[in-house]
């Protein structure tokens, strides 16, 4: 191994001239500017258009202004938020909702990939209309399960009225014991086909020797998934764990369209409530604040998948 | 294949090479482009489907472009009668052209809010919804006085329109009027053997209940979820109403008052017997429409859209005022207000004279269907109108209802309209869905109102 390092480094004479000749002080030197060059249009995009407004965010959250106007600094914003027992509720519904979310999304999306890992005749199609849910846009999904959950003549309920036990009249979407069940279904019904066809990706890259020379050692089909398939596919489910804690810390259109955060404030999550206090109430300042929350828990929540990542794979290691 | 697409690209000629200034030239230049839509699409607003001028507000050679904000240019029944008289207003202005600015209603109040919370409204006229003119008057002080154009015109504006005073100075002019009244099929009432619609509450609720064969029929149309926000607030504002309520007056709110209370419990009990609990707007509309659901407490606008989308309904369509006590309901009058920072003013003043002149507001109101002309003198201007009232059957009930305004139901609160509609639709909801008692969620809405939206009104 040292050997081909070695090799690798060494150059025949011709080549050393070569390339002396070519990349001479002037060239370098003019050169080198070019890398840093080449990153300041995307340096540029992020200082503008990613940095500038969560700064702009963290600043107006210190303030008690109207928008368009300046304010003093003050941390009122902050003391009221804390203060206000609707916004702890607002956060228990959100880190429910996106831990209900996260857990759902990973373990429907495992559970799919594994079927569709089977062979077996149609499995192309099965893996393109189960994609479907995921490619829809939000507005007509919101529509059809709004006319399918109805409690009067949704089709939801006619099935409801077939299991022994059931009334027929559930309403799904403003009741205060089913509205949250409710947006939690959605979401990871939508969600689910892009979590399962990216782990059905990881599960096809587990090599096949592994798993053979695991079931010679006698091992059975759940000792091979929990100590060959689930240690290779770890570092993928972290990651689509980040994703879906941060798609679902975000999800506003779904929750908003079908409920609107009720009934009361049984499903407003922070989304919610930012849109609430930014474009209902008009408190800029205040929305900001909360914004700084979300901020707060996605960047808390991505550390800690992160961190939880890299251990499985120092101890895998 | 690989390999032949790499043997194809080989076959190709060198293409010049791309040199490092060449390639700073490209990339700058799309940078260039990239942040110029960047910025174009920033500083745009949402037009609508008509625009008379691509140009924004101002004067060029001798031509003055007025922009006029509204979300009528995407009313779809409504849109054509407009744009005839903004159209006909241009040809008799010869010097002036009218560019549309806006956004659909649902999202109207809060865009034109957020521009004034900024500083400006970027328009010379915008037309308003009630509430929306309250606060450009009053909260943002943005518009100039229009009472000369009354003057001019010698019409006598109706009462409501005390809510856009500022002080001495009338600054809005009502230019449609949406008032609520007691909409119903009258051939469902007579198949259930109903020979007259309630006259009372107690009536509303037993015919509410016996035309109910749910999920086939309803008795009433009631919105009831807070997804469906600002249109559930437009309808359960009335409720009050019914036993003399309010849900402010002046400074004090008075959600806990016993009136509201029970107006807020007879809302519950009338939309548990006889309404379709839990459905959407959409499926309620699509019931309403399709003919079954008997009675909806609605507003007149777009009553004669139902024409073409309902058409076995619309020719059973009548009206009654509201089954309650002094038979009052909200009439909504939506005017026109002129900005203080036009740059048109006069022009902007002659485009809302020809919005009220009697003879455009006669068509627009005739077409679109809007029954009550804000101008209590307006049938001496205009004679046919009294025949418009009288033959279009689904009109009495809109003409015997006797019209509060908003600032009536929500005193200074009116400035304040969708906010304090969206705490008082989540407490409903909370006490429709069980969550709590009425009392309770009632109490928790007017203390979260005190605290967030007190201080905007001064209380």
């Amino acid at each position: 191994m040292t050997q081909v390092l070695k090799a690798g480094r060494e150059h025949a004479p011709g080549q050393l001239r070569r390339r002396s000749f070519s990349v001479g002080p002037r060239r370098r030197t003019s050169g080198a500017w070019l890398p840093y060059l080449l990153v300041i249009p995307i340096l540029a995009f992020e200082g503008v258009f990613v940095l500038y407004p969560i700064v702009k965010g963290i600043l107006t959250s210190f303030k008690s202004q109207q928008l368009g106007a300046t304010g003093s600094f003050t941390f009122s914003n902050y003391s009221r938020m804390f203060a206000d027992p609707v916004f702890w509720q607002v956060v228990r519904v959100t880190l429910i909702f996106t831990a209900a979310v996260v857990v759902f999304m990973l373990v429907a999306g495992l559970f799919i990939a594994m079927l569709l890992n089977w062979s077996f005749r149609g499995r192309s199609f099965v893996r393109g209309i189960m994609a479907i849910p995921w490619a829809l846009p939000d507005i007509p999904v919101v529509l059809t399960f709004l006319l399918m959950a109805d409690p009067n003549f949704g089709i939801f309920n006619r099935f409801a009225s077939w299991i022994p036990g059931l009334g027929h009249h559930y309403a799904f979407f403003t009741s205060s014991t089913l509205a949250f069940p409710s947006i939690i279904v959605l979401t990871v019904w939508k969600g689910f086909p892009f979590y399962a066809l990216i782990t059905l990706s990881a599960l096809q890259a587990v090599p096949d020797e592994l798993l053979e020379a695991a079931r010679v050692d006698g091992a059975g089909a759940i000792r091979r998934f929990r100590s060959v398939v689930l240690p290779s596919i770890t570092p993928t489910l972290c990651l689509l764990a980040v994703l879906a804690f941060i798609f679902s810390l975000q999800q506003f259109s779904l929750i908003y369209l079908t409920t609107g955060g009720g009934p009361g404030n049984d499903t407003t999550t922070l989304s919610i409530d930012i849109y609430n206090q930014a474009f209902q109430f008009f408190n800029y300042s205040y929305a900001s604040a909360i914004a700084m929350v979300g901020l707060f828990l996605s960047i808390i929540g991505t550390a800690l998948f992160v961190y939880i990542e890299r251990r499985v794979v120092r101890s895998r290691s | 294949m690989n390999g032949d697409a790499r043997n194809d690209a080989n076959a190709k000629p060198d293409p010049k090479p791309l040199s490092r200034r060449n390639f700073f030239q490209l990339s700058g230049g799309v940078l260039a482009a990239g942040a110029g839509a960047s910025i174009l699409s920033a500083c745009g607003s949402s037009s609508g489907s008509k625009s008379s001028s691509s140009g924004g507000s101002g004067s060029s050679g001798g031509k003055t472009t007025l922009t006029l904000m509204s979300w009528e240019q995407f009313e779809v029944a409504e849109k054509a009668a407009w744009f005839k008289v903004i159209d006909e207003f241009e040809a008799a202005h010869p010097n002036i052209t009218v560019k549309w600015v806006g956004w659909p209603f649902a999202t109207y109040d809060q865009n034109v809010v957020t521009q004034a919370e900024a500083g400006s409204v970027n328009a010379d006229v915008v037309m308003c919804p009630p509430e929306l003119a309250s606060a450009l008057i009053t909260k943002f002080n943005m518009c100039v006085p229009l009472q000369s154009i009354t003057q001019d015109l010698k019409l006598t504006p109706i009462p409501a329109h005390e809510q856009f005073m500022n002080g001495k100075n009338l600054e809005g002019l009502g230019i449609i009027d949406v008032p609520f009244a007691l909409t119903y099929d009258q051939q469902l009432l007579k198949n259930a053997g109903f020979a007259q619609p309630p006259t009372t509450l107690d009536e509303w609720l037993t015919q509410s209940e016996k035309l109910t064969n749910s999920p086939n029929t309803f008795g009433v149309a009631l919105l009831n979820s807070v997804a469906d926000g600002a249109d559930w607030w437009n309808q359960v504002q009335n409720f009050p109403l019914a036993y003399g309520g309010t849900w402010a007056k002046g400074k004090t709110l008075t959600f806990t008052s016993e009136p509201t209370i029970n107006s807020i419990k007879y809302f519950i009990e009338l939309l548990e017997k006889g309404g379709p609990k839990g459905s959407s707007e959409a499926a309620i509309t699509k019931l309403w429409e399709s003919d079954r659901i008997a009675m909806n407490l609605n507003v007149a606008a777009g009553l004669t859209s139902l024409k073409t989308l309902a058409p076995k309904l619309y020719p059973n369509l009548r009206s009654a005022p509201p089954p309650w006590p002094g038979k009052k309901a909200i009439a909504r009058l939506h005017p026109a207000v002129v900005m203080k920072s036009s740059k048109n003013q006069d022009a902007a003043m002659e485009l809302v004279k020809w919005m009220v002149t009697p003879k455009n507001l006669y068509y627009v109101t005739t077409t679109n269907g809007y029954p009550i002309i804000p101008y209590s003198n307006f049938g001496t201007y205009e004679p046919a109108y009294a025949g418009y009232l009288k033959n279009t059957p689904w009109m009495s009930g809109y003409l015997e209802t006797n019209y509060v305004g908003e600032v009536d139901l929500l005193g200074d609160y009116t400035t304040v309209y969708s906010q304090i509609g969206l705490i008082i639709i989540k407490a409903i909801s909370s006490a429709i869905s069980g969550g709590q008692t009425v009392e309770a969620a009632m109490a928790a809405a007017q203390k979260q109102a005190q605290q967030e939206l007190g201080p905007q009104v001064g209380a």
